[in-house]
């Protein structure tokens, strides 16, 4: 398997997340993680994307309006790539900052909602890029060196 | 500490993962929320957390954590579990409050991050 620049390619896996699914968010990040283990990739490396993808994945479902997660593992590095449909965000400096949360009081009660998961998102990745245009929805790119 | 002398000290009962009880486990992470505790990604804690969800469980389960110790009495579920299960995660239940589990096991010698700002 190869990309669009001819790189070569472990693995790919494309997952969707449905609006509102917060009981069943995590399933893909744990799932990635299985996935990661079997490759044999190294702990640590496999608990920052972990981290990443649940945020990402509980992000997704409370946030958005539905949008897929997808995991490309290249021999050097794996990939995360987040989209939505949805709302996007207007202050994307302001989304970044810890604390800086717009989730219900139910998505609170639940544990989530602390407006740490995008901060946590960029500390975790080596490379982050975050894209979003209001009314349309959210793309988030992340690279985790192996 | 060894995770049957926190069950000991916080008169906790041992819902599932009895064969965790001899791990020693030198650190602790207290919160309900859990992209707090997603902040770090040190895999040597104990779980305490007033919260009990799924959410907990998969949250012990993403940091590869090996217990989680719910405070209040609160109740897990089957699914939750059943979850702990399949992913080696102990869980266990105390009547005591958040702080007073938290100071107890700090008194006994537990430790976890003091600051934020510290690695
Ligand atoms: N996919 C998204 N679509 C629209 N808005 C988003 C999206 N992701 C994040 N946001 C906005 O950015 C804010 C900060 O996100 P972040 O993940 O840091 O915190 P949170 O999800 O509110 O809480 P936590 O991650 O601690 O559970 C959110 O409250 C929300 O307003
Ligand atoms: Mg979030």
């Amino acid at each position: 398997m190869s990309n669009e620049h001819g790189e070569q390619v472990t693995f790919q896996e494309t997952r969707q997340v449905e609006q509102g699914d917060f009981a069943t968010a995590g399933q893909i990040a744990a799932s990635f993680k299985n996935t990661l283990k079997k490759l044999g990739v190294a702990s640590p490396v496999i608990r920052r994307i972990a981290i990443a993808s649940y945020e990402a994945e509980i992000n997704l479902a409370i946030h958005s309006w539905g949008g897929t997660m997808r995991l490309i593992i290249y021999p050097d590095r794996v990939r995360l790539l987040v989209d939505d449909v949805g709302p996007g965000i207007e202050n994307i400096d302001l989304a970044m900052q810890e604390g800086y949360s717009t989730a219900s009081e139910e998505v609170r009660m639940l544990g989530f909602g602390a407006g740490m998961g995008m901060p946590n998102m960029k500390r975790c990745a080596d490379a982050f890029k975050i894209e979003s245009v209001l009314g349309k929805g959210t793309s988030i790119s992340m690279d985790f060196n192996l | 500490m060894e995770l049957g002398r926190m069950a000991e000290i916080l008169e906790a009962e041992v819902i599932c993962g009895q064969e965790n009880l001899h791990l020693d486990i030198p650190l602790a992470v207290a919160s309900d929320m859990m992209s707090d505790v997603l902040v770090s990604t040190e895999c040597d804690r104990v779980l305490i957390s007033g919260l009990c969800t799924i959410h907990t469980v998969l949250t012990a389960q993403i940091l590869d954590l090996k217990a989680v110790i719910f405070v209040r009495n609160k109740v897990p579920t089957a699914e939750m579990i059943e979850a702990a299960r399949e992913n080696d995660i102990s869980i266990l239940r105390t009547g005591f409050t958040m702080f007073a589990a938290c100071g107890e096991l700090y008194k006994h010698g537990l430790r976890g991050r003091r600051r934020v700002d510290e690695q």
